[in-house]
Formats: structure tokens, sequence, C-alpha cells
């Protein structure tokens, strides 16, 4: 009789613990899955407010409004993508873009004016580049250096300064880094270009 | 404060350390110290994690059956971890973002399991809950220790606010992962010099 209840009580101990645990922490997901979703979408929607380089204040519930009354998201080749209207004009077009940096994945934003003429403006939405060397293509200076950026007849062309036509300034100590952004920017401007029939 | 916590406070944070001496944790000492601030939320949730998980265990202690203890205890950790994943996801997603796995790798923090079997399993809940908040703030501390080196060194700053003027020439070498072998082995060196070889033959015996 011992033995048996040996191998029983275990058995039982085992799933009533797991599935109170488990039941505690359905609960709290349950509870708290939606402020993760705003967050996380929130995180994006400034970022593709900030691309287009509308102005918008931090408080969570603004940028929620300013959102839904300027961005209109719209999808090609089931890839997304966001059109800013203002007062019934189009701003421009946001995209998001994405490609490999040193440690991981870079996913951005770029966002191109209507005629698809220059560039509007960038953002990161994610990346795993290394703090405080290549992690400071998030910085505001960064960032704000890809303003108004005219494309040419051949596409998105940004090249780093000092080379000649060179736009943008590279971060020092995060040379890989720096390249694998303007090249994921520079492809991806190309991709958006070949489909610019389509989305005008 | 009576004895038993006054010993038990200063063991898990001065005399029997996790991180210097016990070498604990060390994955996670050496990922997230290049900020402070990235410290300070990995080291509150290894105290939260620490102090609770022993007092789940601690209660259970007594009807747990001895071979599927570990099993019992990993459960508990990783619940406890989940919860705290969950909260800096819904309330600081910039910090968790940060630290990226390093919260989910809570689970496998050698500390808390130490800590659960050779104290936890022994001992009434009140002092297990006690010896969680020691042996985590011991390696809060440290951490916070390092993180303060390195982000002062290598961003010039401390929890994020400029301090040593624009002047400063960062050490970029201390906010990569070399820079926290150094820091880390210097903590532990330093740490072997206070407690005399004598000590330490009292803790092997």
């Amino acid at each position: 009789m011992p033995k048996k209840k040996k191998v029983l009580y275990p058995v039982v101990f085992m799933i009533v613990l797991t599935a109170f645990f488990t039941l505690i922490l359905a609960g709290i997901n349950e509870l708290s899955v939606k402020s993760i979703d705003k967050q996380e979408n929130l995180k994006i929607q400034s970022k593709v407010l900030n691309s287009l380089g509308i102005e918008y204040k931090s408080d969570e519930d603004e940028i929620i409004e300013t959102y839904r009354e300027v961005i209109e998201e719209k999808e090609i080749d089931g890839k997304k993508y966001f059109i800013a209207v203002i007062d019934g004009s189009i701003l421009g077009y946001a995209f998001t873009v994405e490609g490999a940096g040193l440690w991981g994945r870079i996913k951005g934003i770029v966002a191109l004016d209507t005629n698809f003429e220059y560039i509007k403006g960038i953002d990161f939405i994610s990346h795993s580049e290394t703090p405080g060397l290549g992690g400071r293509i998030e910085e505001k200076w960064f960032i704000e250096q890809f303003r108004d950026i005219e494309l040419d007849s051949e596409g998105a062309l940004l090249i780093f300064r000092p080379s000649t036509g060179g736009n943008v300034d590279a971060i020092s100590g995060a040379t890989i880094t720096s390249k694998a952004v303007l090249k994921i920017f520079n492809e991806s401007i190309d991709e958006i270009l070949k489909m610019k029939e389509e989305i005008i | 404060m009576n004895k038993k916590t006054k010993k038990i406070l200063t063991l898990g944070i001065w005399k029997d350390n996790a991180v210097y001496r016990q070498i604990l944790g060390i994955c996670s000492a050496l990922a997230v110290t290049n900020l402070m601030l990235n410290s300070l939320i990995m080291g509150l949730g290894l105290i939260f994690v620490t102090a609770f998980s022993e007092l789940t265990v601690s209660i259970l202690r007594k009807y747990t059956p001895k071979h599927i203890r570990m099993m019992v205890q990993t459960l508990i950790i990783a619940s406890y971890v989940i919860i705290v994943d969950i909260f800096l996801k819904a309330s600081f997603p910039e910090i968790s973002k940060a630290l990226g796995p390093y919260v989910g790798l809570i689970i496998t923090n050698c500390i808390i399991m130490g800590r659960c079997e050779s104290f936890a399993q022994n001992n009434t809940p009140l002092y297990s809950f006690i010896d969680g908040i020691a042996s985590g703030t011991g390696y809060a501390i440290i951490l916070l220790l390092i993180a303060f080196v390195r982000e002062l060194l290598g961003f010039g700053s401390i929890f994020g606010i400029n301090v040593l003027g624009t002047s400063w020439v960062s050490w970029t070498l201390m906010i990569m992962p070399p820079g926290a072998f150094f820091m880390l082995a210097i903590v532990i060196w330093i740490s072997r010099n206070i407690f005399s070889e004598e000590d330490e033959g009292k803790v092997k015996a």
C-alpha cells in the first residue's frame, strides 16, 4: 500500500501545483495583455508620426488620437505601409524597412514625400546593436540628419560624409552598424520606388 | 531584529555574497551591467523572485515529496519570473526591451535555485523570505557597483545623468562585454583579499 501511495502522491501534487500556478499566470497575463499591446502599438505609432515629421505630444492618449486622425494603414504585396493625410491632402508615405545589423535585425521606418522625390525622415522600431556604440542610431541627432534628403532618378542615395555627395554622418566606433543602416535604407527605398506606380 | 535575521542578512549581503563569494549569477552580472538603471531593475527583479520563491518553497517543503522537489522549485521560480516579465512589459516597455532575454533567464539564475535548495528546504517561511531578500540584495549591490564604474567610465554618466561633462572621452571598452569581465574580476579579486585565507578554509569546511 505505501508504495502505491508514493507514486500517486507526487503526480497529484505536481498536477495540482502546476494547475494552480498556470491559473495565476493566465490571470495575470489576461489582465495585462491589453496594456502590453497598447505599449507596443504606441511605440510603432509614435515612430511613424516622427518619421513623417508630424508633431505629437508625448502623452499616450494624444499619440493614439493624432495617429488615428492622420494615419491611414494600407497594404501592398502583404507589406504594410502608412499614408499621412492632413486636411484632405496627402502629406507623405511611410514604409517599414528591415535588414541585418551587427548583432541582429534592425527594423525601421522610412517616410517619403508625396511624389517620392525626397526622404521626409526615418526612425528605428527595434534593433540589438551595441549599447553606446551602434545603439546610438536611436539618438535624435542621427535620425534627424535623414530629414529632407533628395532622391535622384537612380533611387535612394544615402552616402556617408566625407565621400563626394555624402549626406549623412556615420557613427564613429560603429562602422558596421552605420554601414548596415545605410544599406537597409538604400535597398528598401529602391524596392519602394519600384512600387511607386501602384501606390501613388 | 533578532540574531538569526541579522546573521541571514550579513551572510547574504556580505560574507556569503552570491556573486563574489559563491560566483553565482555571473552571466547576468556580466550582461546587464552597462547601465545602472538596467542593473537596478534586474536587481529588484531578482530580489522579488528569490524572496517569493524561497517563501513558497518553504511553505510547501513539508508536503513536497523529496524526489520531485527540483521540479517543484523550477515551477515556482518560473512562475514568479514570468510575473516579473509581464509586469515589465506592461509598465516599463523600454527597460524590458533593454534587458532583453535576461529577465526570462532569471529562471536559470543559480542564486535562486541554490538558495531554494540549500536554505528554503530546511527553514521556516519567514526566514526563507528574509534570506531571499538578503541574497537578492547582495546580488543587486554588486551589479550596481559594477554598473556604476562601467557607466561612469563608458558613458560619463550615472543613471543616465551626465556627470563627467562633454570633455570626457568615453572608454568604449567598459560598455562592451570585456569591460564586464575586467570589472567582475576586480571585484572578486578585492573580495578575496578582504576575506583572508583563514576564512576561506572555514567556509570550505
